[in-house]
């Protein structure tokens, strides 16, 4: 039996259903994975298929293998490269648009790679045209399917083809030698091409793009003049005025129900976790460990799965937005806007994702052509306020403005919550602004983009999205947050040279509070030793110790606050909520600690500063380099300081 | 070059530039009609369609097609 893996490829233009081919295909068996021997990360599943194994890659749509953004350099090298050559290439090609996705198949061609043609969406074709896929599959000598979106049986279809014997292309679209070609090609990637090879790259192009014409004129016909699909959506969301108020009008749809569905299932999570701590720790007889399980393991684990149900609305929205097709018409609307701040309408798309989480966010650049505006759009996309920082400025809202009894639409707390996004917003655009002298490269930008025809969003798309991507957040953000939860409880809880038990010793003599005990153990613990020793350098926010090991913690990951506060605030045993604790608490002197002028300060500061260790990895990988990571880190923090220590010292 | 919402004209030639290439691989060749569908405002991009596919562009990138009168 044969024991190697084979490795199968989707690949093709960008919109043409592929990746719900590869959904179909994989279930959710799908990962992203690095590929080998780079730092990027791609869609792959490995599947069963009668007893052998196989590896599905998803590639990132592409136009040409002279490949303009990142997304599409990844995917050309991948079937390029020797290394990584896929056994099989199953092409997928749009219907309504096959003279030009042909062109990325013809280049392919020279490449002597085993490929299947797909085309997608035959429902498309009746409309406009008829094709002989009998006649295409004898020109081309390689399968040829045509396939629909509603059909059930897809799946069958594909494994078919992947089972059955491969076959090589033996239609010629080129007359260049392929390894002729091919060289070309691997200069184009190193960026070694010079003015008379992009002339003889551009005669290749329309030489392609000629034998494309020719196949297609032997094997389809006209049915129907170029007819104008369906409802004009576009007259009325890219209108100069109406456009730009739709536009708001999803925004602000998205934003309440994220935030207004978002809350039941994160109180139910909660009190859930809550419950089960208290379970936990009736159960456990008293010992350190139990403590350590329900204030350290569980409450990190809480502040975990707490962030699911925002998270995933918020995917939910953007994903839904991208597969009708509108996001490319955010582009379109916001690009001249963006380019004053030297942005690109096509950083929209990663703006937008960082309301749900950096992350995604920042891999989403991949998809601007220039390296300039990727970069720069990297640099600044942190600046917009994601779901991390959310439970701090819901707890410290609610600490600074009382609940207020108007109608939902001119809440004081949603607008200071508003706010708060906005000031992101601006944040990030100012910095892009000032970040742009700052980058050296100057590949040009162009928006040059397909607009896709609206479509009904397939819902498994959708969810397949929603799950991996807060899959992957739990996974990856969630171990750093648990990991650091467990550490902070293990130095919140120890102290050295024995002084917890000097503490309750004086507390049987002088008969203390438990309130008073747990503040004199908390300020002795190595924990509290490190507040004490960041104090100077945090006193002029008008922060003291205690804010300090939360702030301090919270680098690692912004939620870790608010689970800090707790276990800082509970230690003590004290179920009171974390909003009333903090409302009550005090400084050193007597006087009370979290002023309005400390509020402000503190949600100033985690409105600007970079507190994810997430973040920084991610842009180490996109950027290959620690130089700008580092740069993002202390920019962003070095503003939040400014900010902070300004706003405290005019409040106070 | 008049771009006006609902102009159908004939592509020339496509000016050299570097996203020549790139313009070209998108569909936009000489020979092909281009219909001006939506602009946006305030000089910002404009929406075309050729043949079947509907594209944006910058009206500076726009101003590297030359188009029959």
């Amino acid at each position: 039996m044969n024991s190697k893996i084979k490795k199968i490829a989707f690949a093709g233009n960008p919109n043409t259903g592929k990746s719900t081919l590869f959904n179909k295909l994989t279930n959710l068996k799908q990962k992203t994975s690095n590929v080998p021997g780079t730092t990027v990360e791609l869609r792959v599943a490995q599947i069963n298929l009668g007893g052998e194994l196989y590896e599905i890659y998803d590639l990132p749509g592409t136009y040409s293998i002279f490949h303009r953004s990142e997304d599409e350099k990844v995917a050309t090298q991948l079937i390029t490269d020797k290394k990584t050559k896929p056994d099989l290439v199953l092409f997928v090609a749009d219907a309504e648009n096959l003279k030009r996705n042909l062109l990325y198949f013809a280049q392919l061609s020279s490449y002597k790679i085993p490929m299947v043609l797909i085309i997608n969406r035959e429902d498309l074709i009746h409309n406009h045209y008829s094709l002989d896929i009998e006649r295409l599959q004898n020109e081309l000598g390689i399968p040829v399917l045509l396939v629909s979106a509603f059909e059930k049986d897809i799946e069958q279809k594909l494994e078919n083809c992947i089972q059955k014997n491969s076959f090589l292309l033996h239609y010629n679209f080129s007359q260049n030698k392929p390894l002729e070609f091919q060289k070309l090609v691997e200069r184009h990637q190193k960026g070694k091409i010079d003015t008379e090879e992009i002339s003889g790259i551009e005669e290749d192009t329309l030489f392609r793009q000629k034998k494309i014409d020719k196949l297609l004129n032997n094997v389809s016909f006209s049915i129907k003049e170029n007819e104008k699909q369906g409802f004009n959506f576009d007259r009325y969301f890219l209108h100069p005025l109406w456009g730009y108020i739709f536009f708001f009008f999803v925004l602000y749809l998205v934003f309440q129900a994220v935030f207004t569905l978002a809350q039941w299932p994160m109180d139910l999570i909660d009190s859930g976790f809550m419950q089960i701590s208290k379970v936990v720790g009736q159960l456990l007889p008293e010992h350190f460990i139990s403590d350590l399980l329900t204030e350290g393991l569980i409450a990190g684990i809480a502040g975990v799965v707490i962030f699911i149900p925002q998270i995933a609305l918020l995917f939910f929205f953007i994903s839904i937005l991208e597969e009708t097709g509108y996001m490319s018409r955010i582009a379109f609307l916001m690009d001249k806007f963006l380019n004053l701040f030297g942005l690109s309408g096509k950083s929209s798309i990663s703006l937008m994702s960082a309301t749900a989480c950096a992350i995604p966010a920042i891999m989403a650049a991949r998809n601007i052509e220039s390296k300039k505006q990727r970069l720069l759009t990297m640099m600044v996309t942190p600046f917009m306020s994601c779901s991390a920082r959310l439970p701090v400025y819901t707890l410290l809202i609610g600490v600074m403005i009382p609940p207020s009894h108007n109608s939902w639409i001119f809440n004081s707390r949603g607008l200071a919550l508003m706010a708060l996004y906005l000031l992101g917003l601006f944040a990030s655009l100012v910095g892009a602004l000032i970040i742009q002298y700052f980058i050296k490269d100057k590949t040009p930008d162009f928006l040059v983009m397909e607009m896709p025809n609206y479509k009904k969003p397939k819902w498994r798309n959708v969810i397949t999205n929603v799950y991996l991507k807060s899959r992957s957040f739990v996974i990856e953000a969630g171990k750093i947050i648990v990991l650091v939860s467990i550490a902070l409880w293990f130095l919140a809880s120890f102290a050295p040279h024995n002084e917890h038990e000097k503490i309750d010793q004086l507390a049987t003599l002088h008969n203390l509070d438990l309130e008073e005990t747990s503040r004199m153990k908390l300020e002795t613990s190595y924990a509290g030793r490190i507040g004490k020793v960041i104090e100077p350098a945090i006193k002029p926010l008008g922060f003291n110790w205690q804010i300090g090991i939360a702030v301090f913690t919270s680098f690692a990951a912004r939620e870790v606050f608010v689970g800090t506060l707790n276990t800082l605030y509970s230690i003590d045993g004290d179920e009171k909520l974390l909003q009333e604790k903090i409302q009550n608490a005090k400084r050193d002197n007597g006087k009370k600690l979290f002023s309005p002028a400390v509020l402000v300060s503190l949600l100033l500061f985690y409105a600007f500063a970079l507190q994810c260790m997430s973040t920084l990895a991610v842009m180490y990988k996109e950027t290959k380099s620690f130089k700008w990571p580092l740069i993002q880190f202390l920019v962003m923090t070095g503003i939040a300081y400014l900010v902070s220590f300004i706003a405290f010292q005019i409040l106070s | 070059m008049a771009l006006n919402k609902g102009n159908k004209k004939e592509i020339k030639q496509i000016l050299s530039s570097n996203i020549s290439l790139r313009l070209k691989e998108m569909g936009f060749l000489p020979g092909k009609e281009v219909e001006i569908l939506e602009r946006g405002i305030l000089n910002g991009p404009i929406l075309v369609q050729i043949e079947q596919t509907k594209l944006c562009l910058r009206l500076s990138e726009a101003n590297l097609i030359e188009l029959n009168p």
